[in-house]
C-alpha cells in the first residue's frame, strides 16, 4: 500500500482529492488495524456475546482474514455459541410465559458447559428456581445418581421429579430408558 | 296351617343365609389377619435412607405399605412388572420391581409388599397383599 501512495504522490503532488484519498486510506488502515487487535482480543477471551453485538464491524474482517483461518473459525465458532444461548433463552422464556417453569428450567440446565456459567443463563436459572424447588431438588439428585451408575435410585428421583412436573417429555424418557434396563437385569 | 308352614320356611332360609354370612365374615377376618400376620414382623422400608444415602442397605426383607402410582412397564411373560409406589411420611415415589404370579397389580391399589433391595440397589417385591 505504501508504494502505491509514493506514486500517486509522485504522479500527482498538489492534488487535494489524491491527498485526502490518501488520507482515508491510511485511516482506515490504521482503524481496520484497530480492529483486527480487538477481533483479536474477544476470540482470545471467548466473549462470545461481544462477538456477536459487534457482528456487523467485525464481518468484513472476518471475511478478510484469509491469512488467519483460525482466527476466522474461533470467531464462527463464538457466535454459533451465542446464537445457541439466544436461542435457548427465547426457549426457555417462552416456556416459562405458559407457567412451565421445570421444563423452562431444564432448557438452561442442559446448555453445554461453554455456556452453563453464562451470566444471562444463570440469572434466568436462578429466578425459575424459585419457581419450582422440589422439581429441581428432585432432577438434581436424579442426575447425580444417574452419574454415579445407581439407575434404580436415579429412577426413584426421576419418578418424583414427573409428579412435580407431569408429562415432562425429558423424564418421561429418561423413566422409560432406567425402567427397561431394570426390568432386564 | 300353610301359613305356618311358609312362615317355617322363611325362617330356616333366614338361618342359612345368616349362617353363610358368619362364614363369610369368619373367613375373611381369618385371611386378612393371616395376611397381616405375614408382613407384621417386617421392618418398615427406610424409604429416606434409601433415597438420600448412597450406602447399600442390609440385604434382609422390609415392608412397604404404599398405594400403585403407577404400573410402569412389563416383561413379555406378564409375571415381571415394575410399578411407582408412594410411600413413606413424604409420600415419595419408590420404584418397585413385582415378580409374582399374584393377580396383577393396578393403579390407585393399596398394598402391603415384602421387599428386598436387589440388583442395582433396585427395590424388588416378592409377595404382597392387596388391602
Amino acid at each position: 500500500m505504501h508504494s502505491l501512495m509514493e506514486i500517486a504522490v509522485r504522479r500527482a503532488p498538489l492534488d487535494s482529492d489524491v491527498a485526502k484519498k490518501i488520507e482515508t486510506i491510511q485511516d482506515n488502515a490504521t482503524n481496520n488495524q484497530g480492529l483486527y487487535e480487538e477481533l483479536k482480543r474477544i476470540v482470545s477471551a471467548g466473549d462470545h456475546r461481544a462477538a456477536f453485538d459487534r457482528m456487523n464491524e467485525f464481518a468484513p474482517l472476518a471475511q478478510e482474514a484469509k491469512t488467519d483461518p483460525k482466527l476466522k473459525s474461533d470467531y464462527e465458532s463464538l457466535l454459533e455459541l451465542e446464537k445457541s444461548l439466544r436461542a435457548a433463552n427465547e426457549k426457555s422464556d417462552s416456556l416459562e410465559r405458559r407457567g412451565n417453569h421445570s421444563e423452562a428450567w431444564i432448557v438452561l440446565e442442559t446448555l453445554p458447559d461453554s455456556l452453563a456459567k453464562d451470566p444471562r443463563a444463570l440469572e434466568r436459572k436462578a429466578r425459575l428456581a424459585g419457581q419450582c424447588p422440589k422439581f429441581i431438588g428432585s432432577h438434581t439428585k436424579a442426575v447425580a445418581n444417574e452419574q454415579a451408575n445407581r439407575p434404580a435410585k436415579a429412577l426413584a428421583w426421576y419418578l418424583n421429579a414427573l409428579a412435580e412436573s407431569p408429562g415432562n417429555e425429558e423424564i418421561v424418557g429418561k423413566i422409560q430408558t432406567l425402567g427397561n434396563s431394570m426390568l432386564k437385569n | 296351617m300353610p301359613r305356618n308352614s311358609n312362615s317355617f320356611l322363611n325362617k330356616q332360609k333366614l338361618l342359612i343365609a345368616g349362617a353363610i354370612l358368619f362364614l363369610v365374615a369368619v373367613g375373611a377376618v381369618f385371611l386378612n389377619s393371616d395376611a397381616t400376620r405375614q408382613f407384621s414382623n417386617l421392618a418398615e422400608f427406610p424409604v429416606e435412607n434409601y433415597l438420600e444415602n448412597n450406602g447399600v442397605i442390609s440385604q434382609e426383607d422390609f415392608l412397604i405399605d404404599g398405594t400403585v402410582d403407577n404400573v410402569l412397564l412389563r416383561d413379555g411373560s406378564g409375571r415381571r412388572f415394575l410399578v411407582s409406589v408412594q410411600t413413606g411420611k413424604n409420600g415419595h415415589l419408590l420404584p418397585v420391581l413385582v415378580d409374582s404370579d399374584k393377580k396383577p397389580i393396578q393403579r390407585g391399589q393399596q398394598l402391603l409388599m415384602r421387599v428386598h433391595v436387589g440388583a442395582q440397589e433396585g427395590i424388588v417385591c416378592t409377595n404382597y397383599e392387596i388391602r
